[in-house]
């Protein structure tokens, strides 16, 4: 396998990345990330939860360096493997693409061309960086449609994805974002849009890969029970900002912050007898009227006068483990109190 | 597959085209003025304007005529014009080179100029050439074709004497030579709409899921802008383009007065005038079956294009 030159540092380092939006109406620019850092092992899989709009995506976009117009990002750094990408040159950038880091989407159907063959998308980009030939770029492309476990492939793959079954077209986009070996792989909710028997297969096809291949995830969803199946460390992400930060366990077993013990009192579980879910009150705000101070206040039940101004950096709370929140004791005491009743 | 629904269409081209001549029958027939008073003068005589419609058959009632004019088609024969001497078939066979290569040589000129200014428009999206590029296209827009025809004339013809003012010239280079600006008049006027379409589902298509996740695999840009962006782009762009091409086959005759071109336009215009029934029904014809080959040809590209069209 290839040698890393810099093999100290983690693969990926994202330091006080903030990303501003442009909206399309009133041309007025908004804060859509605001200092987020956080990191990437070699073979680690992160998960990057939050709600829709908390800036998930976007700061997956901004490492690939693909992002929509009228999205910038205006000040951080994103190291891999000691480059920073967002210094780096579009040469660089480019060749890393794949090769490096590489993102599967949410939505297989909008995310593959829909007038080229499948097999030809599975290879096409690994074909221009290795200058196969045509039949070398076919006999890859059916071995990693075996691998990602594409029934028939050597029909499936002379097919258009508008052929497909959603769960195939989701292996199908595996298959090329992992035709270039990748050492680090974005996924973007890749099994938000399957339905839940197909979602199951993916994750376990996504944990196979990562054992077989070594490669480093940073998965972002809104699904904790993914997140617990699949992710070592997590980051919970609300408003822009990350607010809690540690081991998966750690985190879900004794949030740190009120949002993320929100977040795991609405998710169902099927072992556990639960009268009701308890949701978060009101909606998650849309950008543009993030609210000052901790932007989780207005929904926070330990939410007092500190917390509606100042800012609300992420504190280390244990070796490995960081929360936005002023409040944690009171909520640690809380929860205690409740386990006793 | 295709085969099946090309001969479909095919023989559907028929009860459209038979329609079309109908229509022209009847309305030629119900503008005033006769085809006996054009060629004897307006001071013939009854007895002489008798003996004319007699000779060709005008005297009948409208359906026998219609009738007799579809039993001469389907024989192959278009009749005799009124004035030439001459059968519409061979007139009209002399004059198709020159509409078809205004028509094609418009339509490839109009494609030369659109398909990379709406490229550099669409990367450019929002940005000054954008902009600039986008102006020029909607003042083309605005621009009727006899003046662009004219003020090319004077430019190019008079001004900077590079071409012929009219006329189709001799021998192949010659023909190119005067074609030139004709062409580029076509060209001109359809460009702008065919830009438009093409910069839109440009933009369209390089701000999509797929074009995002073809650079997350490390396709190359080029890669990217032409089998992802330009191959998608195309579809929508294809009908476009087809229907303007079906709309100029009307337009053709303007072109062909403004530049003096021996086209069937200008036999149009000369043989309505004469009344002259024939060639304007045989012409009629001609240009129904041009325009539905066209849009034919234009929903062929399109299923070959889009795989998910199925016909």
């Amino acid at each position: 396998m290839t040698t890393t030159t810099s093999s100290t540092g983690p693969l990926l380092q994202v330091e006080d990345l903030c990303i501003d939006v442009t909206l399309v109406g009133s041309k007025k620019t908004v804060p859509a990330v605001r200092n987020v850092s956080f990191q990437v092992g070699a073979g680690e899989v992160v998960g990057l939860v939050g709600e829709s709009g908390s800036g998930k995506s976007l700061t997956l976009r901004t490492i690939l360096g693909i992002l929509p117009s009228g999205v910038r990002a205006t000040s951080g750094r994103i190291l891999f493997e000691g480059v920073d990408l967002l210094q780096a040159s579009k040469r660089t950038v480019n060749r890393l693409r794949g090769t490096g880091i590489t993102m599967i989407f949410q939505e297989p159907m909008t995310s593959l061309n829909p007038i080229a063959k499948v097999g030809e998308q599975i290879v096409d980009a690994a074909r221009a960086k290795h200058s196969w030939s045509k039949n070398e770029a076919a006999e890859h492309a059916l071995s990693l449609a075996r691998h990602m476990g594409i029934p028939d492939p050597e029909n499936t793959l002379s097919l258009y994805p508008h052929e497909l079954s959603g769960g195939l077209r989701q292996r199908v986009m595996i298959a090329a974002a992992l035709a270039c070996q990748p050492k680090l792989i974005l996924c973007d909710e890749p099994t938000t849009a399957l339905d839940v028997t197909i979602q199951a297969q993916i994750i376990r096809l996504l944990v196979q890969l990562k054992n077989e291949l070594g490669m480093s995830m940073l998965y972002v969803t809104h699904d904790l029970a993914v997140v617990a199946q699949l992710c070592q460390r997590v980051e919970v992400m609300y408003a822009g900002s990350i607010v809690e930060s540690g081991s998966v366990s750690d985190v879900f077993q004794h949030p740190d912050h009120p949002y993320t013990q929100g977040l795991a009192r609405a998710t169902p579980d099927v072992d556990a007898v639960v009268d009701h879910l308890t949701g978060i009150r009101g909606n998650a705000p849309t950008l543009g009227n993030w609210p000052a101070g901790c932007a989780f206040h207005p929904r926070c039940d330990y939410a007092s006068d500190e917390c509606q101004s100042g800012n609300f950096a992420l504190r280390e709370t244990q070796p490995g483990r960081a929360s936005a929140c002023i409040h944690i004791d009171q909520l640690h005491n809380d929860v205690a109190t409740q386990g006793r009743s | 597959m295709l085969l099946r629904y090309v001969t479909r269409r095919l023989l559907l081209m028929v009860p459209v085209a038979l329609g079309v001549t109908l229509l022209v029958f009847l309305s030629i027939h119900m503008v005033p003025g006769s085809p006996a008073y054009t060629f004897l003068g307006p001071h013939a005589t009854k007895n002489s304007v008798a003996a004319f419609n007699g000779e060709w058959g005008l005297d009948r009632p409208l359906p026998v005529q219609y009738w007799l004019f579809l039993d001469r088609l389907v024989h192959g024969n278009l009749g005799e014009s009124l004035f030439y001497q001459s059968s519409v078939t061979s007139l009209i066979s002399s004059r198709i080179p020159v509409t078809l290569s205004l028509l094609i040589g418009g339509a490839v000129l109009s494609v030369i100029i659109a398909v990379p200014l709406a490229a550099w428009a669409a990367v450019k999206s929002g940005k000054l050439t954008d902009q600039l590029i986008r102006f020029f296209s909607t003042a083309g827009l605005g621009m009727p074709s006899f003046w662009i025809g004219t003020t090319l004339i004077i430019l190019f013809g008079l001004t900077f004497p590079l071409f012929p003012v009219g006329g189709y010239g001799n021998g192949f280079w010659g023909h190119v030579d005067s074609m030139f600006l004709p062409c580029l008049t076509i060209a001109i006027s359809i460009a702008p709409m065919l830009l438009r379409s093409l910069r839109t589902s440009l933009i369209d298509a390089l701000g999509s899921d797929y074009v995002a996740f073809a650079r997350a695999k490390g396709t190359s840009a080029r890669t990217v802008l032409m089998r992802y962006g330009f191959r998608n782009a195309a579809i929508s762009a294809v009908s476009v383009l087809g229907i303007n091409i079906g709309f100029l086959v009307g337009g053709t005759v303007i072109i062909e007065t403004v530049f003096a071109l021996p086209g069937l336009g200008q036999l149009m215009i000369a043989s309505i005038l004469d009344r002259d029934f024939p060639i304007v029904q045989g012409i009629t014809l001609i240009f129904s079956v041009v325009v539905i080959l066209v849009y034919l040809l234009t929903d062929v590209a399109y299923a070959l294009l889009d795989p998910r069209v199925r016909l």
